[in-house]
């Protein structure tokens, strides 16, 4: 994934390398901080994003639905995800252990809520607390386990 | 013949000045940031207020909301600090014990919220009503008080939406507590933010037929200017305003770092980590004992609310931005006096001890000066 460094790496450079005027260590801590946050809004979106709603993995296979009326994923507005986990071969996995992650590659923040993952049926697992509060690039990543296989899932969506 | 052409030729021209204006990807951030995108409240929008859309309930809670006898120095009442020229805003910064300074926010719209106060310590508008009732700095009154107060003036009005006033004794006099809670929310449900003239600019931008209500003739008609048309594309575009305040109230629900200094030693930084332990314990919360028959979802956000996260230390509501002309001083305790001093807060993103999400802008004085002109259109007519 591209990088893109801010115009503002320089002058920090400069002013840090200088030390003309040394801030404090808490300044300094403050100012890097600042900067990787920077950096990591001049994240570029990747071009051609795949923002498909199914996986195929070695182990597994993943598909997810919004539960909202239109089924588009929504914003601001707190809603669960449908999930149905199967094997290559299209059978239902039952008994997995799914968690979930979610994050916008461009800000630092974390997922604003706790979202939960239960199955409700061979295969059907629904998760619960999905809540986007941004517009923008998210990456929602889902960890299965089952048995003595692992496997991650991640999906982009743009709000 | 040439008159009609005329008139056709000036309407394509209009339409192409207006798309050369905005691309596809900012006419759908106009569109969602547009009033007419409010969606109509429901009764399941209030899974723990059964009589959110009952009149006789609104009429009591607009009673319960104004009267000043309820309240210990005979003066004080919700009214007090939600003022219609402010936008239903405070005009003053209350010292709120073991929190700080506060500045009462808008509750025009209050409805489409799901988080009450600053630190979202509260999880419904009802519960949130029965907070300052309480507060020594507010209405002062223990819930005994209250309900003899509340009982000597509005028994029938109370007893025609709630049934028999309860028996005496805690459990009665908590159950009146929340009941009379849920009718001032009820009232609250009504205060509602009226089309600005950022409103009238999208409907004409995109075509849409113009939200309700239409200000009547002679009413406060503000024109949106080329000064806050500036502001508005930094505001959606390089600012990143939109990252936080978007949808039809300029919110999101949800809670930021945005490197606010304390305004004295009594500001107490616990932001919504704090915020969220207090929703948690709070006995009227969605879970609490005085919500019944709740289904499995009513309480989502309270089950689901992210805990743990360092930066939420210092982490406050973002709020609406509608009738933020009004609403001065700004930000949870009041700190920034002006809108040219919450532009310039953002555009040096100061980061104080515990972090911010917020980073430095580089916008020219034109455009500083453009985001305060687009934020005085957000000003409802009236």
């Amino acid at each position: 994934m591209d990088r893109q460094t801010s115009g503002r790496a320089p002058s920090l450079l400069v002013f840090l390398a200088l030390g003309l005027c040394v801030p404090p260590v808490s300044a300094r801590a403050d100012a890097l901080e600042q900067q990787r946050k920077l950096e990591i809004l001049s994240l570029k979106i990747p071009e051609n994003l795949d923002l498909s709603r199914s996986r195929k993995g070695s182990a597994f296979q993943l598909e997810y639905e919004a539960e909202a009326a239109d089924g588009k994923v929504p914003l601001r507005r707190m809603h669960s995800w449908k999930l149905w986990l199967r094997d290559p071969g299209g059978k239902p996995v039952r008994g997995a252990k799914v968690s979930f992650d979610g994050r916008m590659p461009q800000h630092s923040h974390p997922f604003p809520t706790l979202p939960s993952v239960k199955e409700l049926a061979p295969g059907y697992y629904r998760v619960s607390g999905m809540k986007f509060h941004m517009p923008g690039w998210w990456v929602i990543t889902f960890s299965v386990e089952s048995g003595k296989l692992a496997e991650e899932f991640r999906f982009h969506l743009m709000l | 013949m040439v008159r009609t052409l005329l008139a056709a030729l000036l309407v394509l021209s209009l339409s192409a000045s207006a798309s050369a204006r905005w691309s596809d990807a900012e006419r759908r951030v106009l569109r969602d940031l547009w009033i007419g995108s409010l969606p109509e409240l429901k009764p399941s929008d209030f899974p723990t207020n059964p009589v959110a859309f009952d009149p006789k309930a609104r009429a009591l809670g607009a009673m319960l909301f104004h009267d000043v006898r309820l309240s210990k120095d005979g003066k004080t009442a919700c009214a007090s600090c939600h003022l219609p020229a402010r936008g239903m805003a405070g005009d003053r910064i209350i010292q709120v014990p073991d929190h700080g300074p506060r500045k009462a926010p808008s509750i025009l719209g209050a409805a489409w919220q799901q988080w009450f106060f600053w630190d979202g310590r509260t999880d419904s508008l009802w519960s949130q009503a029965l907070v300052p009732i309480e507060g020594p700095h507010e209405l002062g009154l223990t819930r005994e008080e209250w309900r003899r107060k509340v009982t000597a003036a509005y028994r029938k009005e109370y007893e025609a939406v709630f049934g028999r006033i309860p028996a005496p004794g805690k459990a009665g006099t908590d159950t009146f507590f929340a009941n009379t809670g849920r009718a001032i929310a009820a009232f609250e449900t009504t205060l509602r933010p009226a089309p600005s003239a950022f409103d009238r600019y999208v409907e004409k931008e995109l075509a849409l037929e113009p939200a309700k209500p239409i200000a009547a003739v002679g009413a406060r008609r503000a024109v949106f200017t080329p000064c806050a048309e500036t502001g508005l594309k930094v505001f959606v575009g390089k600012g990143r305003c939109v990252s936080c305040h978007h949808g039809p109230r300029l919110e999101n629900g949800s809670f930021h770092a945005t490197g606010v200094l304390p305004a004295s030693s009594e500001d107490h930084p616990g932001g919504r980590i704090r915020g969220i332990e207090l929703a948690r314990a709070d006995p009227f919360n969605c879970r609490g004992p005085h919500v019944a028959g709740r289904k499995a979802e009513a309480c989502a956000e309270l089950d689901h609310a992210l805990t743990g996260a360092s930066v939420l230390g210092n982490a406050f509501k973002t709020p609406t931005l509608r009738n933020v002309e009004l609403s001065a001083p700004y930000m949870h305790n009041g700190k920034l006096a002006t809108l040219e001093a919450v532009v310039e807060h953002y555009e040096r993103a100061f980061a104080p001890a515990g972090g911010s999400e917020i980073l430095p802008l580089a916008l020219s004085a034109d455009e500083r000066a453009g985001l305060v002109c687009f934020l005085k259109a957000l000003t409802s007519e009236r």
